[in-house]
């Protein structure tokens, strides 16, 4: 893998106060395509793309991000000239329209000439379908379009890494899936960052996914790896079973049971929630490690 | 796949990388310029600016030290959005987002700062417009570009201070909060501050905090000013764009503002020099003064108000051309100078205010005008006011104060009229200058004189007969003289307090044919400006209908409110 095309973290650390360890210690590495970052809250995902994203400097460890050290000025310059990045809460100019936000994002992404810029504006509003909102106040609009001013902006002039925060947030059905499209065909040539509770899109997106927890990275591999985690560790049965981590019923009446199967349980295929609710459960943590 | 998404795979975009302020300027300007309460501010500085003007034929060296204060709306509404705009990143919690992008964050504040060019240029803009409407409406005397160049720079300096407030403070009470504090500040520096040159401190100063002089009594340091507004400017641009933990930029913002406060503090000083001129300029008024005779008139004006003898001209002339008879002329109509609340020494004010209504070199009494001048609905203020006292001089009234007191032989002819038990007093305030006028109640010459000045325009007679002629008589233009009694007083420099009586006859001729009337004085001219003629007995000669209004007040009551009978 090219390091001109890639992201690589390696032992990355930063605290928050003296007590607060955000990330400790972690390292990975990602190319093309999309990238999924799961965690529970408060493991250090926002933290990781905040500095991916250049908001945030680590205390120690490195980054390059397409061959940039992001911890030198010059490289920090470089990376925010190629990179798109929707936060975890972006904040919005309310008495501003949808239309002048972006425009007003663009300009500060350098795009001056009002021509071009006016043009992206248009394309990325199309992108997530927001052409018929372009001139809503963005005070009136409702909150998954909003998320969706907030993907437009992180598409201005066609980053090569796009770095984004729970995107999928208060979208309806119909516009995560727009979501995935687009996402999962921007990822053919950049390297997208994909944070998210939504475990259902990592396995539609991503190629690869990372489970972060405490600061440090318990998993590394593709969806399927992860859903593997939780291969002959998930089974349906009429009652819930005590040696079950966790359990729930499903919309047919069975109990579906996560964690150490009993002889002769009935096994079902595990999915990438399967495998995740394993390492970041309870005992998951210190069983993965 | 969508036709929108298939479109994501256009080829990156190749642009040159430029600085955004430009362009970030443009967007920030063009917000505030675009806000509905921006134009709303534009609409009350078009109506302070009408109001400014409505009453009165503009001076300029009256008005383009006023005007500013049209531009305060505007620059109120800069500050407000200015600070709204510094505050929004913090407010609206885009910090993350900001800090992503290759543009520093301070671009945002600097292109702010540069934006605020868009609301100075549209105040500049606003100037232009009121001065080619005021000279299109015969304003007299030309505009001081650094007087002018004020408001604009008002505005710009709001916004500065509202970018700075919103940096310090980004609050949503703020905005107002600021720009509530910068008004005070305004208003209590220009009129609050009793030491004088401690007004010159303030972004705007007025022309005077006491009384309305005559520009040309009045110190202004323009240029001096102007610099200290851009110095502000630049201080408070400097504070808006320094990082909040650099000392090195505190420091620098510290040493500016104690340079600018020594320029202003040497700008005020600088503000005394040139009293000697102002006081040759009261003192030898006549040179300073051109005359023009027109028939039985002679009009003087100081330089640059020479139109105001065509305006004076009118109720003038409407007066003398009635009259059958003049006395020995001319009728001296001289311009002063108002000099309550100049630059003048106090003594110098005094001296002046003295000499008002005497003819330096003659020594006659003359009428006084000043440098104002009614326009519109005020018009008929200031030619009834010179038309009365055209009048006054024709009917043997005396025209000015100057014609009762100091002079002895006008003092015996006055004492003659007053009772001998409130001779003493009369005398007393003869003696004292305490006089504030004359009463013509019960003299019958004032019904002539009265229907001759109403008569001498259209808006004279309008006037008269609105105000003066139909109860309730109005405050400010006829105040009452003895609220009990049948006199008013024509509060607008004439020094004769009229009677009611008087003037309903007056208003009884005016009804009259104009031609009936005039044969009617030149039958009984000489008897009907005798001052002995009672009102009762020129009523009778002109056979007018009985217009009794009450007892007339004594003499002694009078005195006690500062009048002395006409001589």
């Amino acid at each position: 893998m090219s390091t001109t095309n890639t992201v690589e973290l390696e032992n990355l650390s930063k605290r928050f106060g003296r007590k607060t360890i955000a990330l400790d210690g972690l390292s990975l590495s990602a190319g093309p395509g999309v990238t999924g970052i799961l965690g529970p809250n408060g493991a250090g995902k926002t933290t990781l793309l905040r500095i991916l994203a250049t908001v945030l400097p680590p205390d120690s460890g490195r980054v390059r991000v397409l061959g940039h050290d992001i911890t030198e000025g010059t490289g920090r310059e470089a990376v925010r000239r190629t990179l798109g990045f929707m936060p975890q809460n972006p904040g919005f100019h309310q008495s501003f329209t949808a239309f002048e936000f972006v425009d007003y994002v663009a300009i500060l992404k350098e795009i001056t000439s009002r021509r071009e810029r006016h043009e992206e504006v248009d394309r990325v509003l199309e992108l997530v379908g927001l052409s018929g909102e372009a001139s809503k106040k963005i005070r009136n609009l409702s909150g998954g379009m909003r998320r969706r001013v907030a993907l437009a902006q992180a598409l201005l002039g066609d980053p090569r890494v796009i770095v984004l925060d729970e995107p999928t947030v208060a979208l309806d059905p119909e516009q995560r899936l727009r979501s995935r499209e687009l996402l999962s065909r921007l990822g053919d040539d950049r390297v997208i960052f994909l944070s998210t509770h939504q475990t259902e899109d990592v396995a539609a997106l991503c190629q690869r996914v990372f489970v972060v927890d405490r600061g440090t990275c318990l998993f590394s591999g593709t969806p399927s790896d992860l859903a593997d985690v939780g291969r002959g560790k998930v089974w349906l049965a009429a009652e819930p079973d005590p040696r079950a981590r966790t359990w729930w019923r499903t919309g047919e009446g069975m109990i579906r049971n996560i964690g150490d199967a009993p002889s002769g349980a009935q096994n079902v295929a595990p999915t990438v929630e399967d495998g995740y609710l394993l390492l970041v459960g309870q005992d998951g943590r210190s069983e993965a490690a | 796949m969508s036709q929108a998404i298939r479109r994501a795979q256009i080829p990156r975009l190749e642009r040159a990388r430029a600085s955004p302020s430009g362009e970030l300027a443009r967007v920030e300007g063009r917000r505030v310029v675009t806000n509905p309460f921006f134009l709303a501010s534009l609409l009350a500085g078009l109506a302070i600016a009408f109001l400014l003007t409505r009453s009165e034929l503009p001076v300029w060296g009256r008005l383009d030290v006023l005007l500013p204060v049209a531009l305060f709306p505007c620059a109120a509404v800069t500050l407000f959005l200015a600070n709204l705009a510094s505050s929004r990143t913090q407010r609206d919690e885009v910090e993350d987002l900001y800090a992503s992008l290759p543009a520093p964050h301070s671009s945002v504040r600097r292109s702010i700062l540069l934006g605020l060019l868009a609301p100075t240029g549209a105040a500049a803009m606003f100037v232009v417009v009121i001065v080619a409407f005021v000279f299109a409406g015969g304003a007299l005397g030309t505009p001081r570009v650094a007087e002018l160049a004020v408001g604009p720079l008002v505005v710009l300096l709001c916004g500065a201070i509202g970018i700075v407030s919103g940096k310090w403070f980004p609050h949503e009470i703020s905005a107002a909060l600021s720009t509530a504090v910068v008004a005070l500040a305004q208003v209590s520096i220009a009129f609050a501050l009793t030491v004088s040159w401690a007004r010159w401190l303030g972004p705007w100063v007025p022309a005077s905090t006491a009384g309305d002089p005559a520009p040309e009594l009045l110190i202004r340091p323009s240029a001096a000013h102007l610099l200290y507004l851009l110095s502000l400017i630049g201080l408070v641009g400097v504070l808006a764009l320094v990082p909040r933990t650099n000392a090195r930029g505190t420091a620098a913002t510290a040493v500016l503002a104690v340079i600018l406060v020594v320029t202003a503090l040497l700008q005020a000083s600088r503000a005394t020099e040139g009293r000697t001129e102002l006081v040759a300029l009261v003192r030898d008024a006549d040179v300073f003064r051109q005359c023009e005779d027109r028939e039985a008139a002679r009009y003087c004006v100081f330089d640059g108000y020479e139109p105001l003898i065509d305006h004076w001209d009118v109720p003038v002339r409407g007066v003398l051309s009635t009259a059958p008879a003049l006395p020995d002329g001319p009728l001296r109509v001289t311009q002063t100078l108002d000099a309550a609340g100049s630059d003048l020494p106090v003594r110098e004010q005094s001296r002046l205010a003295n000499r008002r209504g005497v003819d330096s070199i003659t020594g006659l009494p003359t009428l006084v005008t000043d440098t104002h001048w009614g326009a519109g609905e005020a018009l008929g203020m200031s030619e009834l006011g010179l038309a009365l006292g055209t009048a006054s001089w024709v009917t043997g009234l005396p025209p000015t104060a100057s014609a009762l007191s100091p002079a002895p032989d006008v003092n015996a002819s006055v004492l003659e009229l007053v009772p001998a038990s409130a001779r003493d007093a009369a005398r007393k305030l003869l003696t004292s200058g305490g006089a504030e006028g004359c009463s013509s109640v019960g003299q019958g010459r004032s019904i002539v004189a009265l229907w001759l000045a109403a008569g001498a325009t259209d808006a004279t007679e309008d006037l008269f007969r609105e105000d003066v002629g139909s109860p309730p008589i109005q405050e400010g233009v006829f105040q009452e003289f003895d609220q009990a009694g049948p006199s008013i007083y024509l509060a607008t420099g004439n020094v004769v307090a009229w009677g009611k009586s008087e003037t309903r006859y007056a208003i009884q001729l005016l009804d009259r044919p104009r031609g009936e009337v005039v044969a009617l004085l030149q039958d009984s001219w000489a008897e009907l400006i005798d001052a002995s003629t009672t009102t009762a007995e020129a009523a009778e000669l002109m056979a007018l209908e009985p217009a009794v209004d009450g007892d007339a007040p004594s003499v002694e009551r009078s005195l006690r409110a500062g009048f002395v009978p006409c001589p």
